[in-house]
């Protein structure tokens, strides 16, 4: 589901930005302060994870059917399990 | 799209479908539940797109695990597409749900009170590639894990030297890395891990330098935790290293960084979560000062508030 939701995002918003490109193919096997900026790089979001914060989410149908209403706009609904920053 | 053309929703079918039938019988749901009548399952884990007035246009989804980009966008120009050709009857209906029809209840947000000064980080959690990985693993480096670790003002203390001197060495508590290993925020995932788990922590921080306000120190660490309860048989062997930057004028960090590596192994894998014969995985963790995304708050620490003090529990009420 984390995986579609990221792509739905990615298609919808910045169709150009590859998913997978800014990460290393092989990040440093150890911790050292000569690695550290490499290996910080490899567990931060890439861009195009950060494009879930620019998508203004709506917490209910009740809220998003009444913007929807106002703006004649139509409603893209993601139903979920859990938590997004758990094992969904 | 999402954000010029469309009005996004995420929420939860089975907290929907859970609904006791009072609250069932209200507007909201009865809306969610007409729009879902011609979906495949009704209200179910999904993507879907439907109109203001409750018609259900499609429901949107190409590939699993692997998702089709290009035929996923183009369902939803498509959707888009057949939104416009409709009549304005047709789009929005007389349906216009107010707060009288709510059926899901508003969940309170819980946000770290502004008056206290308390360091507050942002998580982010990746593994490295591995033998025999697929999208459906929840350990596939595809996926990075987002969460928050507080601590309040009294325990980010300990993560200054007692003495601002230049080469000043300290151990950190064991005790105050506690709630960071045990919370899960150096592996992907959550694992219900217990104090005894941690079969070693230490954390050292030195001063690197000192001029006006700035205070540069510099965190290195180790950790193991193993478990073989009911509940978590897995183990982490991890290395630490950090820096920050401490005001002691104002009691401040302006920058904070913890970055980890370390070997996760899970010795029972579950079919619901992960694929494959692989069990350990190497896993990458960042901690930052949290940049405070607009979407995000209100959102706590995934595990909050276990490990969390009863006063800062209170903080925040």
């Amino acid at each position: 589901m984390k995986y579609l939701f990221y792509n739905l995002i990615l298609a919808s918003t910045l169709q150009a930005a590859p998913l997978a490109a800014p990460l290393m193919d092989s990040p440093p096997a150890q911790l050292n302060w000569k690695t550290y900026n490499d290996v910080a790089n490899h567990a931060s979001q890439l861009p195009s994870e950060e494009l879930y914060f620019k998508v203004d989410w709506k917490n209910s149908v009740l809220d998003a059917q009444s913007e929807a209403y106002q703006k004649d706009k139509p409603i893209v609904m993601i139903l979920f399990f859990g938590d997004h920053r758990s094992n969904c | 799209m999402l954000t010029s053309e469309c009005v996004s929703l995420a929420s939860s079918d089975v907290k929907y479908n859970n609904l006791p039938d009072s609250l069932k019988a209200k507007g909201e749901y009865q809306f969610l539940k007409k729009a879902l009548s011609d979906a495949q399952h009704g209200i179910h884990q999904g993507v879907y797109i439907i109109t203001p007035s409750g018609k259900f246009i499609k429901q949107v989804g190409w590939g699993w695990p692997t998702p089709d980009v290009d035929k996923i966008n183009a369902q939803i120009e498509q959707s888009i597409k057949t939104y416009k050709g409709m009549s304005k009857s047709e789009r929005l209906g007389n349906i216009r749900l107010t707060e009288s029809d709510r059926s899901m209840p508003v969940e309170a947000t819980i946000t770290a009170p502004k008056s206290k000064s308390w360091l507050q980080l942002r998580n982010t959690t990746r593994s490295y590639a591995f033998p025999e990985m697929e999208l459906f693993d929840i350990r596939h480096p595809a996926y990075v894990t987002v969460d928050k670790l507080w601590f309040s003002e009294q325990e980010k203390q300990q993560f200054v030297p007692s003495k601002i001197t230049k080469g000043k060495r300290e151990k950190i508590p064991a005790k105050a890395l506690s709630r960071m290993l045990l919370n899960s925020h150096l592996i992907t995932g959550r694992s219900a891990w217990w104090d005894e788990h941690i079969q070693h922590a230490e954390m050292d921080m030195e001063v690197i330098s000192s001029k006006n306000d700035r205070v540069l120190i510099h965190y290195s660490g180790k950790c193991k935790l193993k478990a073989n309860s009911k509940w978590c048989k897995e183990s982490y062997t991890g290395a630490l290293l950090g820096r920050a930057i401490w005001n002691p004028s104002s009691k401040k960090f302006t920058a904070f960084e913890w970055v980890s590596l370390g070997e996760h192994t899970i010795d029972k894998l579950l079919p619901n979560m992960h694929r494959g014969s692989n069990k350990s995985v190497r896993v990458a963790s960042k901690l930052e000062l949290d940049p405070q995304h607009k979407c995000e708050q209100g959102m706590p620490p995934a595990s909050w508030p276990e490990r969390y003090s009863r006063e800062m529990q209170a903080a925040v009420k």
